[in-house]
């Protein structure tokens, strides 16, 4: 009896090393199980999710397929409409500068002629003061084409008119004549000269 | 008939014309009429070569001013006209 007591105090650290063991070897396999449960589970929602993507996400990217290439389409009609808006911007810009060019020309010319033909009467009729520094020249031809007429006009004749003499006159005619075709001859202004 | 007719009216239409051109000038100037007459062609020369040389002098004046205005006009519509590259950028 007392060596079953020794031999039962002498293997007890052992026995007890064992069943603490055991407990925690059932623990263990208790918490795997659980973990294993969990484990499933969520790898089930998964799976469900995965057949719920598959199921609702192709036909939205085949709708999206379609959508795009609506789009697309679209975009090749607009391609076209822009090159034929660039083609009539082209169009009228160079009907602008035919219009233009055809409405400018003709009006500079009539302001042109309006403005010299203008200046050119109120020269003819009036030899205002603009007009008299440029008229000294003609009006010395005009004095010896028109042969004693400065003499007369500066003497004793104001009025300007042929002197009384009546020889004076018949001797003017061909002086006035030679005057006359010499102020032909001779270029009296710079446009004649450059002519 | 009728050129006579034309031809008639033409002279009288100058008669009265002279007639009063002899009467302003001889009430003008104090000369006879006579005088007047006797001058008239020489008056007529000196009246003819002041207007040519009128005529000249305004025909260079008209084409002086009708090239300065146009050479405006082409300034104006140059600088009204837009550029070419306030478009670009």
């Amino acid at each position: 009896m007392t060596s079953a007591l020794l031999l039962v105090a002498a293997n007890a650290p052992s026995m007890a090393l064992r069943y603490a063991a055991a407990f925690f070897l059932v623990v263990v396999g208790i918490g795997a199980i659980y973990a294993l449960v969990r484990l499933g589970g969520a790898m089930g929602k998964a799976d469900k999710l995965l057949a719920d993507v598959d199921t609702e996400v192709v036909p939205l990217l085949k709708q999206a397929t379609e959508t795009l290439d609506g789009v697309n389409t679209e975009l090749d009609k607009i391609d076209v409409v822009m090159t034929s808006v660039v083609d009539a911007t082209g169009k009228v810009d160079q009907t602008t500068r035919a219009v233009e060019s055809a409405i400018s020309v003709p009006a500079k010319k009539a302001a042109a002629f309006g403005a010299g033909v203008s200046h050119a009467v109120s020269t003819f009729f009036n030899r205002g003061a603009d007009g008299a520094a440029g008229a000294d020249a003609q009006t010395e031809q005009d004095s010896a084409a028109a042969g004693a007429w400065s003499a007369s006009a500066a003497g004793s004749n104001p009025s300007g008119v042929w002197p009384a003499g009546g020889a004076d006159a018949p001797a003017a005619e061909p002086a006035a004549s030679a005057a006359e075709t010499a102020a032909d001859d001779t270029p009296t202004t710079a446009q004649e000269r450059d002519s | 008939m009728k050129f006579m007719g034309t031809l008639v009216f033409g002279s009288a239409l100058a008669g009265v014309g002279l007639a009063y051109y002899v009467r302003e000038r001889s009430r003008t100037t104090g000369q006879s009429y006579l005088e007047v007459l006797r001058q008239l062609p020489s008056e007529a020369r000196r009246g003819y070569g002041e207007a040519r040389s009128r005529a000249q002098l305004a025909l260079n004046e008209g084409l002086r001013v009708a090239r300065a205005r146009e050479q405006q006009v082409q300034r104006d519509l140059v600088a009204a006209a837009p550029r070419d590259d306030a478009a670009v950028g």
